[in-house]
């Protein structure tokens, strides 16, 4: 068969050949067989005949008549292309097109005619061509080839789907041939180069559509679908705004509807200007474009905005005191009444009260509003339009303005007690502070003195007039996000708080609507609620995105929204809240905003679950690890509470991989800390996703803040203190040979006891020698590792001797039994030994500075002299008895005098008169005998002989 | 100075009592002139410090007795005040750099410059060097030990370092070579005996030999110890009585007290209990490697063979992790949690197995 049809078309391409290059005239030409192939045209054409129109109308959209002819090779389709040349319309003379089969229908002969004429007119040349091809068809038709047909048909399918060819009725551009209408008529067929068409072919076969079952395609279907779908959407939200609108006109007075239609409209006035909104586009953020420019078109909770203008309000009298003074007040009074009716019913939580009494000065109690909330509420917005909407003059200071003390003062003072006395309407100022929460401590309290000083000044000392700093007189509007910030503390007391909700999704919604209706942005509400969802009604940032995407297209949908990254603000939350999601198992939430698409795909699975697959838990806590920040404190938080989380855990193995992961934790921070290499310091927040995944829960135990590590390190710096202040203070030679460790370890708890012997409670001098020794062994060793006993007054109002430093709390632990204690009496009474036996060192140290060079007579008879012990005491000890009051010895009397020997005396010879007085009398005290007398008790008294000839 | 550990501590070399032939080699290199830098290693109560007094002794008369405490400042390059209190006479310096932390590398760098700095000025009748000693050495961080060893070599005509640790394993080598290292072992139980039999001797007191054996297996070989231990027993009761119970330092029994806790029972909320009083044993200043060996060496007891050698593994893994953190507490819970875990896997393999 191939070969069959590769013999045939050999003669063709021949005949073709000869046709373009030669321009052969063709030996007969005869228009009747011509008409007679023509007749095969028509769609009820005999199928064995079929090869005929084909040729002549070649790629003509005849391939509805061969419905049957559906068999094709491709490998032939292909080589039968590339050894052709084909007859193709000029798509550049479509004027002059015709189809022949439209045509069909007319008068044949008037047709052949024109045509004919046409011909003569034109050009010889095209009437050899056209007899050329006929001259083809003849042959072809004389042959009579069956295997043609089928090689035919489906090459004309093909033809059908390049849907080019046409018939001309003029000449067309470019080669062409001439061939007679099935009527008769002339018509042209342009010539196609081979290599158009085999890239059309290519192009074909890569589209090519497998066949449908279904009558209507599927994506019309779908298609289909999310229309209806939207359209019930629409229609909810729309009753449901139309509720709200309803609502709040009765609230509000007619003007709110009046507002909004003022404002829409003249929105749609600027829509109709299509330049200026582009020009537009370009210059502003649509977050200022379309920000409420009054009352009425705050989003914010009406309660709130109402809260906030009736405090301002009451500064009416203070402000514009001559224009409304008492009036305004009782005006204000009975809003206020109607007020505290609504508010019963609304979240009442939210804010606190305007407190209504005016102070002495006629002034609100609270001197200052605090609005906070999170992000893009609407609070900027609130406090500038209400603060306008009273008559102020809006004062603006935000964090970019420096707010050092000095600046601060500076500029609180000048708002506040300045007013703009040129410009056209100088109103009072009202301060508006923005972003209040970043502002460093000392300028909160610089606004804080303000309040506070002007109160007490006026208070106290109104007569005094004071020079510095006159009432407040002007409202001050703080606005932050964060009403717990340290610095705020004070100033919370003493503010009107109001406290954001978060805004309506569907007031927002419907808003967003308005707006993207304005821009020409196509996003169905339904879009936009999701988007509302997503950035947690934050309004800025939902008018951002929203922008965002004009820029680039026209259309928002359903899926754009879920698939963006927006809303993902960078907020922090606070540990507790943290602590809490990682012990938490997030419940399935389900996702409101579901696409059609989605739907008709069967992906509303993955969907719904989002939230509680591992990957979003773990992406989740992830996240937020990042963003606390912190890993030190939230560490300590997991350790503090993972203990008491409910986990089944029966044989340990989670426990050991949370233990060895804290452990982890604990290396990379000291990584960190030594290198200061904090690359590494994104590993910790890996920390909380494993104990989250062991340890979740559905109904967690409540999470408690760590305390202990904190405690425990500041016991452990008190015990620390303790050991240092005791080693700090011994003698060199024992500190020579201990150190904190062994004194924990080692030393001090057997050191106790032995500094508790059974000493018999009576009086010292009733001591045999045997205790005495122990006694002053104890005195010794208390001294040398610096410890004494001291009087401290116990919680129930005993007196009680305490070790000093109380080494006792270092090695004392809890649950183990108490040691035994010395009495009270014998606790004083070592205390007592001790303070004497120091104050005899004290001396002995003192006596030898006086006197560097001590001759060893001096100092050697000492022990032995004032040894009381017995003669069972080895030699060892003696030395470490008190040896401070022997005559010889003393240098300095008890008043620190300076007791010169006769020795000393005799060198003092060449001492001018005077001196020579003094020494007279001195010596003559010297040389009288000097007591030292031991009180009972505790006093080192001494009695000696004057007269009174000696004082004189 | 009145505790027998103080009393009757040896201040030459010729009267220790143990180790006699290290003590004989420390003079002759006294003798010899030309004394090294010396790095001192053992246990603690051993006599570590003792000894190097003695050869200080040794080489400078008894006029290295005369000590006095210094404060000494010292500015960081961060202009930080750091402040140390040093013991120092004529002849030597000791400091202990690791009580100003992680700045211990300043004040090894000024202190041995300022003390090397000044020569001796009467070399004729004495050496004609000082003497720094440095005390836990093993607590320096490696910084300060890298300063450490260009000093030492550098500053070698005036000054001469006596190093003192309980472990070599935490000095970096370049330092172990630069010095003789001297390890003083821990007295036998015998050595130990007999010295307290020597020491109740002069004090005129009578040790019957089994009281002396027992306090000897109750210090753990830790001389110190052992000597405080009997002054006490002395003070409660005298005369001694064989029968009665050496009473031990508290933390030792709330340390077993814990480790029997943790063997009765296997649970995180135990765990949580035992958390508690490792808290509590930390912040008394009870070292942790202290409590992690006092904790396995308790536990080890209710171990069978197979699974002490793993026991014992993990808690050297644990112990390795804890040096190089920062929290004592996380590396200890995280040793305990190993422990239950494995203990309880024993046990109900041991159930089963009755099954």
């Amino acid at each position: 068969m191939d070969d069959s049809f590769e013999l045939e078309y050999a003669d063709e391409l021949d005949a073709l050949d000869i046709v373009n290059d030669e321009e052969i005239v063709p030996p007969h030409y005869s228009p009747p067989k011509s008409k007679r192939s023509l007749q095969f045209l028509t769609p009820k054409a005999d199928k064995n005949k079929s090869e005929h129109v084909v040729l002549v109308d070649e790629g003509g959209s005849i391939e509805a008549t061969h419905p049957d002819n559906t068999l094709s090779s491709p490998e032939f389709e292909l080589e039968y292309v590339k050894n052709r040349k084909r007859l193709q319309s000029s798509p550049g003379m479509e004027e002059d097109e015709v189809d022949g089969f439209i045509i069909s229908n007319s008068d044949s002969s008037k047709r052949a005619k024109f045509s004919d004429e046409a011909i003569l007119l034109k050009d010889d040349h095209v009437s050899h061509t056209d007899a050329a091809v006929q001259f083809i068809r003849q042959s072809r038709s004389q042959k009579g080839l069956p295997a043609s047909n089928s090689a035919n048909a489906s090459q004309s399918v093909v033809k059908d789907d390049l849907d080019r060819p046409k018939v001309f009725k003029r000449i067309p551009r470019g080669d062409f041939i001439s061939t007679l209408g099935y009527e008769g008529q002339r018509v042209y067929m342009q010539l196609w180069d081979e290599d158009v068409l085999e890239s059309e072919f290519s192009s074909f076969e890569k589209d090519s559509r497998p066949l449908s079952l279904l009558p209507v395609p599927v994506c019309i279907m779908r298609e289909q679908i999310e229309d209806k779908h939207t359209r019930k959407v629409m229609e909810e939200a729309n009753a449901v705004h139309d509720s709200l609108r309803r609502q709040l006109e009765s609230m509000e007075e007619e003007d709110t509807s009046i507002g909004i239609e003022e404002s829409s409209k003249s929105k749609e006035d600027a829509v109709n200007d299509e330049v200026d909104i582009l020009s537009e586009e370009l210059k502003s953020l649509w977050v200022e474009k379309y920000a409420p420019r009054k009352y009425t078109e705050l989003l914010s909770e009406e309660s709130i905005n109402r809260s906030l203008l009736h405090w301002l309000k009451l500064w009416d009298y203070v402000v514009f005191g001559k224009d409304v003074p008492k009036p305004m007040k009782k005006g204000a009074n009975k809003s206020k009444k109607d007020k505290e009716k609504e508010m019963n019913y609304k979240n009442k939580k939210f804010f606190s009260e305007v407190a209504e009494q005016l102070d002495k000065h006629h002034r609100p109690e609270q001197k200052i509003a605090l609005l906070c909330g999170p992000p893009g509420l609407g609070k900027t917005t609130l406090a500038h339009i209400v603060a306008k909407h009273a008559g102020y003059n809006v004062v603006e200071m935000n964090a970019s303005d420096d707010r050092s003390v000095d600046v601060f003062r500076n500029k609180l003072e000048s708002a506040t007690q300045m007013k703009a006395v040129i410009g056209a309407d100088p109103r009072p100022n009202c301060l508006i502070i923005d972003e209040i929460d970043g502002a460093p401590t000392p300028a909160i309290n610089v606004l804080l003195n303000l309040i506070k000083r002007t109160d007490i000044d006026v208070s106290s000392d109104k007569k005094k007039k004071k020079k510095e700093g006159d009432l407040l007189l002007r409202p001050i509007i703080c606005v932050c996000n964060d009403q717990y910030v340290p610095a705020l503390r004070q100033l919370r007391q003493m503010a009107l708080i109001l406290n954001f909700p978060q805004t309506e999704s569907s007031k927002l919604a419907s808003r967003l609507h308005e707006v993207v209706k304005v821009e020409r942005l196509k996003a169905d509400l339904n879009a936009l609620l999701a988007l509302c969802e997503r950035t947690d009604n934050d309004i800025r940032s939902c008018l951002n995105t929203l922008q965002f995407v004009r820029q680039s297209n026209k259309e928002l949908t359903l899926r754009d929204v879920q698939t963006m990254s927006v809303g993902q603000k960078d907020s922090q939350k606070s540990l507790f809240s943290l602590w809490n999601d990682v012990f938490t198992m997030p419940r399935p939430k389900k996702n409101r905003f579901v696409s059609i698409q989605d739907l008709v795909e069967g992906k509303q699975d993955t969907l719904q679950v989002n939230n509680i697959s591992p990957s979003a838990r773990f992406q989740h806590i992830l996240y937020m690890c990042q963003a606390a920040g912190e890993t030190d404190r939230v560490m300590q938080g997991i350790h503090e509470n993972y203990l008491e989380a409910k986990a089944k855990d029966p044989h340990l193995i989670g426990l050991n991989i949370a233990t060895d992961w804290l452990c982890f934790a604990d290396c990379l921070n000291q990584y960190i800390a030594r290198h200061q290499d904090f690359s590494v310091l994104k590993f910790s927040a890996f920390l909380p996703v494993t104990f989250h995944f062991l340890y979740a829960a559905y109904n967690p135990s409540r999470v408690q803040f760590p305390h202990g590590q904190f405690e425990a390190k500041q016991k452990h710096q008190k015990t620390i203190n303790l050991l240092t202040s005791l080693l700090s203070d011994m003698t060199p030679r024992t500190q020579k040979f201990t150190n904190s460790t062994n004194l924990t370890l080692d030393l001090l708890s057997p050191m106790l006891d032995i500094l508790q012997p059974t000493l018999r409670p009576v009086n010292t001098q009733l001591y045999s020698s045997k205790e005495k020794e122990e006694l002053s062994n104890v005195v010794n060793i208390m001294i040398a590792y610096n410890m004494t006993y001291h009087q401290e007054k116990s919680p129930d109002g005993q007196y009680v001797y305490a070790l000093d430093p109380n080494v006792e709390e270092v090695i004392k632990f809890p649950g183990l039994k108490q040691r035994k204690q010395l009495t009270y009496g014998a606790k004083q009474m070592i205390a007592r030994e001790i303070s004497l036996e120091k104050m005899r060192r004290a001396e002995d140290a003192r006596n030898r500075d006086a006197k560097p060079i001590v001759p060893k007579q001096a100092t050697k008879p000492a022990p032995t002299v004032n040894n009381k012990s017995g003669p069972a005491v080895p030699n060892h000890l003696q030395k470490l008895e008190a040896k401070s009051i022997i005559p010889q010895k003393t240098s300095v009397n008890f008043f620190g005098n300076l007791v010169r020997t006769k020795r000393e005396k005799t060198q003092v010879k060449d001492a001018t008169e005077e001196e020579v007085k003094q020494d007279k009398s001195k010596r003559e005290l010297l040389d009288t005998i000097i007591w030292f007398h031991f009180k009972e008790g505790f006093s080192n008294a001494v009695r000696r002989a004057v007269k009174v000839q000696d004082l004189l | 100075m009145s505790l027998w550990v103080d009393k009757y501590r040896p201040t030459t070399l010729g009267k220790l009592d143990y180790h006699k032939e290290q003590a004989a080699h420390l003079r002759k290199l006294v003798e010899g002139g030309d004394f090294p830098h010396l790095l001192v290693y053992g246990p603690s109560g051993a006599g570590k410090k003792t000894r190097i007094m003695c050869t200080l002794r040794e080489l400078y008369g008894p006029g290295v007795e005369k000590l006095r405490i210094e404060q000494s400042q010292f500015t960081t390059p961060s202009n930080k005040k750091l402040e140390i209190s040093t013991i120092s006479s004529n002849y030597h310096i000791e400091v202990n750099p690791s009580d100003v932390g992680h700045n211990d590398r300043v004040v090894i760098q000024e202190l041995i410059k300022n003390v090397a700095q000044v020569n001796q000025l009467d070399t004729s009748t004495q050496k004609n060097f000082k003497v720094v000693v440095l005390t836990e050495v093993d607590r320096l961080s490696k910084e300060a030990q890298h300063a450490l060893r260009r000093t030492m070599e550098k500053y070698m005509a005036t000054c001469r370092l006596i190093l003192c640790c309980n472990s070599t394993s935490k000095v970096i080598p370049a330092i172990r070579s630069r010095c003789l290292g001297l390890r003083v072992a821990a007295p036998s139980v015998d050595e130990i005996c007999q010295i307290l039999t020597t020491v109740c001797k002069k004090e005129g007191l009578t040790l019957p030999r089994e009281m002396a054996e027992k306090v000897a297996e109750k210090s753990g070989r830790n001389l110190r110890r052992a000597l405080l231990m009997c002054e006490a027993c002395r003070v409660q009761q005298y005369p001694f009585n064989p029968e009665r119970d050496v009473s031990e330092p508290d933390w030792e029994i709330y340390l077993r007290e814990t480790a029997t806790l943790i063997a009765q029972q296997q649970s995180p909320k135990r765990l949580l209990e035992v958390r508690g009083r490792l808290y509590e044993l930390l912040t008394h200043c009870i070292p942790p490697d202290v409590i992690m060996k006092g904790l396995l060496k308790e536990l080890l007891q209710v171990c069978d063979g197979q699974m002490k050698a793993e026991v014992v593994h993990n808690a050297a893994y644990y112990e390795h992790r804890l040096q190089q953190g920062q929290k004592a507490i996380y590396h200890l819970e995280a040793f305990v949690a190993k422990f239950m875990a494995i203990y309880k896997r024993f046990l109900e393999e041991g159930i089963a197995d009755i099954f």
